[in-house]
């Protein structure tokens, strides 16, 4: 107990709470966000195993919620149990440090083993993850390769890199159209040493299962025997569409050979990109893709709803170590 | 130093002194958490000092007093 606790209620929100945490993200957060107007979609992202991944701080006198920190966990399992950071929020004139104090309450009550930040704003997260948490905050790269096209309708290209494709180093790839089918060839347990630890919860419940999104999962094999995941996802904008690749798990290494598979791709999608942190980027220039540098003039976007034709940078946080971030971690990847 | 402290609050929060008898500055929302990071910083660019994050705590940060407090124990 302390001074919080004199002014504020600080738990995690209970199911009752719901409405008024989807009512808070709408009035503090974004107006109209999905969090605030789809319960379904609330529930399945931020209510697991009947609790609600809000840590919420109540005024007491008012019984009006003053301050939010939300939390998504990569795993159910206990002795590797990684979480990334979403909703952060405290109204004005609250305590100060509130939000703080919300993250400390997060950590001591799931008792997480890492406890990570993707999508972190640049003025206000970035500076207090950094200076008050010490933790190292980055910026993900972002790597693409484009189609043959007289006409780009979503990527907007000043200067065309034409696809080069690997041909030394290739692997198999496969499609997994069921949790079972890639259960029976990957134990993702092999990866357990890597933070953020995704089980195979993990894997069902945000891409096989994911409510609106249609995540395709696939294979690398190496030895005819699985030794990665590469999951992607499609998007479609102005009558074109392109290939995003969202999540890795696995051997870094199997990346540099999806060469192959990437041109086949490209026959059909206007670009591919792949956003990552802390991966090894030689693998990811070793399978033909570019990174998009700093005051690139070629424009790849990341915003889709609503569209918005500009390069995006997605900040990470972290505690000393390694860990490894990708497009769909945390609340990243989200339908509007 | 209280008056070296006095000021950098008055950077950091220009309503700072007006609000003097509000009483303590974290707990009564006068500074809050980007407020006291710009105070970090600039508390530790001015003493040359670095603040451990477990001594961001509110009450380290609720008066001139505190915060004094706070730059002797980080200089010690």
């Amino acid at each position: 107990m302390n001074k919080y606790d004199e002014k504020y209620e600080i738990r995690f929100a209970a199911y009752d709470d719901i409405d008024e945490v989807m009512k808070f993200i709408d009035e503090h957060w974004k107006k109209d966000h999905i969090l605030a107007k789809n319960r379904n979609f609330f529930e399945y992202e931020m209510v697991i195993d009947s609790r609600v991944n809000f840590m919420i701080a109540k005024d007491r006198k008012t019984g009006m919620i003053q301050g939010l920190a939300g939390f998504i966990p990569a795993s159910k399992d206990k002795d590797r149990y990684d979480i990334w950071g979403s909703f952060w929020k405290v109204v004005d004139g609250a305590m100060g440090l509130l939000g703080l104090e919300l993250t400390k309450r997060i950590l001591k009550d799931t008792n997480c083993r890492t406890d990570l930040s993707v999508g972190l704003g640049f003025k206000t997260a970035v500076p207090i993850v950094r200076k008050m948490r010490r933790y190292e905050v980055g910026k993900m790269q972002h790597f693409y390769c484009l189609s043959e096209s007289d006409s780009y309708r979503i990527a907007k290209i000043r200067h065309y890199e034409p696809f080069v494709e690997n041909r030394e180093y290739q692997v198999d790839v496969i499609e997994f159209n069921s949790l079972k089918e890639m259960e029976s060839q990957y134990d993702v347990s092999e990866n357990k040493d890597t933070i953020p630890y995704k089980d195979t919860w993990y894997i069902n419940h945000r891409y096989f299962e994911h409510p609106i999104y249609d995540y395709r999962i696939f294979g690398l094999l190496e030895d005819q025997r699985v030794g990665a995941l590469l999951i992607c996802r499609e998007q479609e904008y102005a009558d074109s569409k392109i290939f995003r690749i969202v999540d890795y798990i696995g051997k870094h290494g199997l990346f540099a050979g999806i060469s192959g598979f990437l041109k086949e791709k490209l026959k059909e999608y206007e670009y591919i990109d792949f956003y990552c942190y802390g991966f090894d980027t030689s693998y990811v220039k070793q399978a033909g893709m570019i990174e998009l540098m700093e005051n690139d003039t070629n424009i790849i976007p990341n915003y889709f709803s609503p569209y918005v034709a500009e390069n995006i940078d997605i900040w990470i946080g972290k505690p000393k170590g390694n860990a490894v971030f990708f497009k769909a971690d945390g609340d990243q990847d989200r339908p509007n | 130093m209280k008056e070296r402290v006095s000021g950098i609050l008055e950077r950091v929060k220009p309503e700072f002194k007006s609000r003097l008898g509000e009483g303590d500055l974290v707990s009564n929302g006068i500074l809050d958490s980007l407020d006291i990071m710009n105070l970090i910083m600039e508390l530790e660019d001015e003493f040359a000092i670095e603040i451990d994050p477990e001594d961001v705590l509110s009450e380290n940060f609720e008066s001139v007093e505190a915060i004094v407090a706070l730059i002797e124990k980080c200089r010690s």
